[in-house]
């Protein structure tokens, strides 16, 4: 005990400012990560803003060099089978925010991002109050920045995509593409008119290493067991995979 | 160390990802339509469109001008010869009537006093005779008398002459105010009611059409009377099978057949450019309603049934046509040789097989298929092509 405090003053003195290293330690090493996490929380807003950044300009990019025509007709396939005036009517809508349809998604990721990340911090304050093991005395701003150390792993797959499209052969790309990582995509191949195929390109499995990261930081944060931790992670997730399943 | 190494793993798992996805990308199995080929009959035909309307049918009008009182149908009724259908307020036309029995009354009252002046006339000549054979009275006495009786006969003439005159009069009043009535002409259905009770209906004259009351027709038979172009009339004759699309039924055929074509060419509403109108009769009037705007295919030439293919499906390469056919999944260059074409269809001379299966589309996707590629039916829209027996290529008026 007297050891790990040692170790965590010592490693608050290295990281109490602003450093890309920390970034990389959420990736590689987890643990020694959330050993000092209170003292990494600056950096954690380098994280966010970075994780952002990548998302906001992979989409912008991905979709501004798409073709209009392409960019419709993806998203009329996306839409799967849908009867000649639901597909007229759609095609009209499509039309018209074809234009900035790279812009509108950019920003609803990086505002999906803000939101996500603040349930979950909310969800992880509540575990801490409910155990009662909020040992460390963490408020919402220090569940925000945990939240956003756990969602590291999709600044990783937005680098993925990002490789995937730049050096792909051509510009007009399937939409699909974004969900590159997904459960559909990796395992599965179900086709846009399958009942599961929301469901299933929805499931990224860079989620397992954001539910990994968020076991060791709970564990450590919340002091819990690593069981209870993993399932605490893990739980939002099964909530809204298996709601979403039993819906289908 | 084992930091670094982990990072490496990491980077090595993402670059692995990526690499798989794009080949993945590159062997996936793309999703195109087909289609089947059929045997079927490839049709040129002109476009045309117009109206509905009844074989035969009566615009009732009016021929006086009055205040409507009545309206005893309504539209969608179906009505006897001789049924009374709406009347306007007789007060008017009665008090003409009325007035022209009245002043034939005063004629025949002028007749009989006509005729008795005559008779005493006569009467005082045959006494004045009598005096005149005992040297009573002179000749000039006998001589008045029977001029005053010639002229006492012309008085009773033109007395009835003009009986005759206000008798017309009266007939004419009667023919008004029974004008005031209206029954149907015929038995049939009042498919249109354009007038309420109170409105005022005006007569017609030569140069104003009167108001439009109400339309008799004969629901049994209707007719598509449809424009042509000026310049597809040469190819229309009568007789000539006619597919008549309703705008209710824009995917159903009705059949149809050219009854008559116009004989003189219109000015279109437009204003632009001159067509003819030609009736269709057709076939089957069930739920087509007159005034109902409609589409038609006319049919100028059928060919006998050969393979065909829709054109999307055929592609060229170096003055080679060329398919994508489809056999167990996989896309295949076959080469063809290739018939009439119509505007969707493509006829096949050879290179395929009745219910050969080859890709329509998406063209994107064809344009990059390549011999061997896996792909995956998006639709079966073969087999909407298979209820078809004919095709056809159009001109539009």
């Amino acid at each position: 005990m007297n050891n790990a405090a040692i170790t965590k003053e010592n490693t608050n003195t290295t990281i109490n400012t602003i450093s890309p290293a920390v970034i990389v330690d959420a990736l590689v090493a987890p643990t020694s990560l959330f050993n000092q996490f209170k003292a990494a929380k600056k950096s954690s807003w380098l994280a966010l803003v970075l994780l952002m950044s990548v998302t906001f300009i992979s989409t912008m990019v991905f979709f501004d060099n798409m073709s209009t025509p392409w960019l419709i007709e993806q998203q009329l396939l996306e839409a799967g089978e849908l009867s000649a005036s639901e597909l007229e009517g759609a095609k009209a809508i499509i039309e018209q925010t074809a234009e900035y349809t790279g812009l509108i998604s950019a920003t609803f990721s990086i505002i999906s991002i803000l939101i996500i990340n603040a349930i979950f911090a909310g969800y992880y304050l509540l575990i801490s109050k409910i155990t009662g093991k909020n040992t460390e005395k963490l408020v919402f701003s220090d569940w925000y920045s945990f939240s956003v150390w756990t969602q590291i792993p999709l600044l990783i797959n937005s680098l993925g995509f990002s490789l995937l499209f730049i050096t792909a052969a051509s510009n007009d790309l399937p939409l699909s593409l974004i969900n590159y990582a997904s459960l559909n995509q990796i395992v599965l191949g179900l086709t846009p008119n399958h009942s599961l195929y929301m469901w299933a390109e929805s499931m990224n499995l860079f989620y397992i290493w954001t539910i990994f990261i968020a076991a060791i930081g709970l564990k450590k944060c919340a002091n819990l067991s690593l069981s209870k931790a993993t399932s605490l992670a893990a739980l939002p997730y099964l909530l809204i995979f298996s709601f979403w399943y039993m819906a289908i | 160390m084992k930091k670094t190494m982990t990072l490496l793993l990491i980077i090595a798992t993402l670059i692995g990802l990526v690499s798989w996805k794009k080949y993945q990308g590159n062997h996936n199995t793309v999703q195109v339509s087909i289609d089947q080929v059929v045997e079927k009959s490839l049709s040129d035909t002109i476009l045309a469109s117009g109206n509905l309307i009844f074989n035969t049918q009566i615009q009732i009008r009016s021929q006086v001008t009055g205040i409507v009182t009545q309206v005893l149908v309504v539209e969608g009724e179906h009505v006897k010869q001789g049924q009374m259908l709406m009347q306007l307020d007789q007060t008017a036309f009665a008090a003409d009537v009325a007035n022209a029995q009245a002043v034939i009354n005063a004629q025949q009252i002028e007749i009989e006093q006509a005729i008795e002046f005559k008779a005493d006339i006569k009467r005082r000549l045959a006494l004045n005779e009598k005096l005149f054979n005992q040297k009573l009275v002179g000749q000039e006495d006998i001589d008045s008398l029977i001029s005053q009786h010639k002229i006492a006969q012309i008085k009773i003439k033109a007395a009835k002459a003009r009986l005759n005159q206000y008798q017309a009069n009266l007939a004419m009043a009667k023919n008004r105010l029974a004008k005031t009535t209206f029954v149907a002409a015929m038995d049939g259905l009042i498919s249109a009611v354009d007038v309420k009770v109170g409105e005022t209906v005006v007569a017609g004259t030569t140069n104003i059409i009167g108001s439009a009351l109400m339309t008799l027709a004969d629901p049994s038979t209707i007719l598509a009377e449809l424009r042509i172009d000026e310049a597809d009339i040469g190819n229309v004759k009568e007789d000539q099978l006619v597919e008549v699309f309703s705008a209710s039924a824009p995917k159903t055929a009705i059949k149809g057949k050219i009854i008559s074509i116009g004989t003189s060419a219109r000015i279109s509403a437009n204003g632009q450019g001159l067509h003819f109108r030609i009736k269709a009769l057709l076939q089957n009037a069930e739920r087509l309603y007159p005034g109902m705007s409609c589409r038609a295919e006319i049919i100028t030439a059928q060919t006998q049934p050969s393979l065909s293919v829709p054109i999307a499906a055929i592609h060229q390469d170096n003055n080679q046509y060329y398919v994508w056919q489809v056999k167990n999944n996989i896309a295949t260059k076959q080469m063809v040789t290739i018939g009439m074409a119509t505007d969707t269809h493509q006829a096949i001379t050879s290179g395929l097989q009745h219910n050969d299966l080859v890709i329509t589309g998406p063209s994107r996707i064809v344009k990059n298929l390549v011999d061997g590629a896996s792909i995956n039916a998006k639709n079966n829209s073969y087999s909407t092509a298979n209820r078809q027996s004919t095709t056809h290529t159009s001109k539009e008026s």
